[in-house]
């Protein structure tokens, strides 16, 4: 052990005393073994944990820093300091796609929902590597990465989704950037915001909704309903596109909001096929007619994360990641867990694509897989999701639901009936999402 | 003054050493009953935005309480309106039984009262500070708004701001007229929303 001068020793009691109240939300027996030995620990968290994690051999390799990969490399360290978590991400700040619509509509700033995972790895003592991920050896447990080969003795994989373009549609490269999804938040979230700005009166907005499985299911008709009361501010008219049957979440809530407060100004069509796009003319061509429009925000289908398939975690002619609904585990390959966005739900899970529920499974994935380590069984999936909605900028709504896994039907079901939307849309539900919002980066990311 | 720094460190060290000691015992199902609540009540439940309330660290008796007034009960197979409002919370508790409520009441009451950081309004602070009914709140509720004696009552020192404005308006309106707490809570009934509003604000200033 090295002497101590008085001057750090001040220092390292400082930091563990700080270390220590982080940690002290949780596991509390690891917190004070840390504090134990404040000499050792000129930066606690990194260097002890990771020589304990050495000797113990337990590695939690996680792939993806959204809403699912930052709260399992948080919740792991918060249940077991002593494990070595090491998350990657090809960009060293994740911008939340929650959210993200009060941006494109200047009710947030960008900043806001920008979050470091440099500052997360710091906090908790988790390795960060700002990597591209380009395979993975299942059998050896090695995950490729531009950064090199990283071994793991568990891997979880949360990449979200990426953009199924319809080939017909011809969307070139040049193209997807002329007309923005928005809906993995980022530069593209600022180019729509930007291209909003500019609506002026007589202006005709087309938004094309992607077909489920997508992404957030209420996220579209949030953001046609901002479209909404930017056109009752400008004067302009909105045409909502959906290739869905109806209105995919909190339905009577948004029905009700398209039908008094933008009666005026937006309509709305089910079962639209979009057949073509004149890109220099800006004309949609569907099986409902043609529509003109000053601004085109075309929301394509959506599969997996490419990363998945890059891994073969994709079972063939699929677009989502098979998992087992006990776990989360990949039923591809034994040691690799798959959460949020990625997964294919449909057979497996009522739940929905959601910020939420890439939160709420990965604090299941992490505490199981502590257990796992400890000896102990692991326990079925018990999660809730919230999940807010505005419909305008005075008034939100919501939606929320308690889900549990049901070993007779092997899937991911809502518990006692416990599912529910409010009767309308008040200030109280919007002031409430305002602080769901910052709650859940805070618990995410902080 | 590195002695004093020392001492003070040493003092902080040994306080969260114990207290993390003291808190080895986890209720694991009740961390695993409410392990998604930390999504809106913020991490251990700390909350970080103002209307949403912070329940790590709340007295347990409240929780209780508070949890199982927002349960619908069913009654002859018909569930009945719960007897406390709420937005969304009386959806999630209709999905837990009333132990699954102690159980998590019990996880999050061990954890620490972590004080909101939520920006202050210094201005209704002061008014707050100078309200006439100041000393009726903190006659129940402790001069540090944290009254530790009767765990019935809630913690509301450093609690956030527009969660408690939001309470105290339930219990005005008689949102929250379950039980003899909600008696004592009448006083409010007298009190102007302007004057609530400040209230609220110095009490979560108490951090």
């Amino acid at each position: 052990m090295k002497k101590l001068s008085r001057r750090n020793f001040v220092k390292t009691t400082a930091i563990s005393a700080a270390s220590l109240s982080i940690l002290g939300l949780y596991g509390c027996k690891k917190s004070a073994e840390t504090a134990a030995t404040p000499a050792e620990t000129a930066k606690p968290a990194e260097t002890a944990s990771t020589a304990a994690a050495k000797k113990a051999g337990h590695t939690v390799v996680i792939a993806g820093g959204g809403y699912g990969g930052a709260t399992a490399a948080k919740y792991l360290k918060l249940l077991n300091p002593s494990i070595n978590v090491i998350l990657i991400d090809r960009n060293a700040e994740h911008v939340s796609c929650a959210m993200s619509n009060e941006v494109i509509f200047g009710l947030r700033n960008i900043s806001e929902i920008t979050m470091p995972l440099t500052k997360l790895a710091e906090k908790y003592g988790i390795e960060f590597k700002q990597a591209e991920v380009t395979g993975l050896d299942g059998e050896k447990k090695i995950l490729k990465t531009s950064a090199g080969d990283v071994a793991y003795d568990k891997l979880i994989v949360s990449p979200g989704i990426s953009m199924d373009y319809d080939p017909a549609l011809n969307f070139t490269a040049e193209r997807q950037k002329e007309i923005p999804h928005a809906w993995i938040a980022g530069p593209q979230t600022l180019q729509l915001k930007d291209m909003v700005s500019k609506i002026k009166a007589g202006d005709t907005i087309i938004f094309r909704t992607p077909l489920a499985l997508y992404r957030c299911p209420p996220g579209p008709y949030e953001r046609a309903c901002l479209f909404g009361n930017e056109a009752l501010k400008k004067g302009a008219k909105v045409i909502v596109l959906d290739p869905n049957p109806q209105i995919m979440s909190k339905k009577p809530l948004f029905e009700a909001a398209f039908n008094n407060l933008y009666k005026d100004v937006l309509t709305y069509y089910s079962g639209v096929e979009v057949t073509g796009i004149d890109y220099d003319k800006k004309i949609v061509k569907t099986n409902k007619g043609d529509f003109q429009g000053a601004l085109i925000n075309y929301v394509p289908n959506q599969k997996a994360g490419e990363l998945v398939f890059t891994l073969g975690l994709v079972e063939p002619g699929k677009k989502w990641a098979s998992v087992d609904p006990k776990s989360f585990e990949s039923t591809l390959i034994k040691d690799v867990y798959v959460i949020g966005d990625a997964i294919d739900s449909a057979p497996v899970t009522e739940m929905p694509k959601s910020g939420t529920i890439a939160n709420a499974t990965a604090k299941v994935v992490a505490e199981n897989l502590v257990r796992i380590f400890a000896g102990k069984e692991p326990r079925v999936p018990l999660v809730g999701n919230t999940c807010y909605s505005l419909v305008s900028e005075q008034e939100g709504i919501w939606i929320a639901t308690l889900y549990e896994y049901d070993a007779t039907k092997n899937k991911i079901i809502t518990r006692n009936g416990a599912n529910g939307i409010p009767k309308e849309a008040s200030v109280e539900n919007r002031i409430n999402g305002h602080s769901w919002g910052n709650n859940i980066l805070s618990d995410t990311f902080m | 003054m590195h002695k004093s720094i020392i001492k003070f460190t040493f003092a902080v060290l040994l306080i969260a050493t114990s207290s993390n000691v003291v808190m080895a015992q986890e209720n694991e199902d009740g961390r695993r009953y409410g392990n998604f609540c930390s999504s809106c009540h913020g991490t251990a439940g700390a909350a970080v935005s103002d209307a949403i309330p912070s329940i790590g660290g709340q007295h347990k008796d409240f929780l209780i309480t508070s949890m199982l007034e927002m349960k619908p009960q069913v009654v002859d197979g018909k569930e009945q309106a719960p007897k406390r409002y709420s937005t969304l919370m009386q959806i999630f508790f209709k999905g837990y039984s009333e132990d699954e409520i102690k159980a998590m009441a019990d996880w999050y009451s061990s954890r620490p009262w972590v004080p909101t950081n939520y920006p202050l309004n210094q201005d209704l602070v002061n008014k707050g500070k100078a309200s006439a009914n100041l000393d009726t709140c903190t006659s129940c509720h402790g001069t540090d708004g944290n009254n530790i004696e009767d765990t019935g009552i809630p913690r509301i020192g450093g609690q956030t701001p527009t969660y408690l404005y939001h309470a105290l308006l339930e219990y005005k309106n008689n949102k929250r007229n379950a039980d003899g707490r909600a008696l004592e809570m009448d006083v409010v009934k007298e009190i102007s929303d302007e004057e609530l509003r400040a209230l609220a604000e110095y009490f979560s200033s108490l951090r």
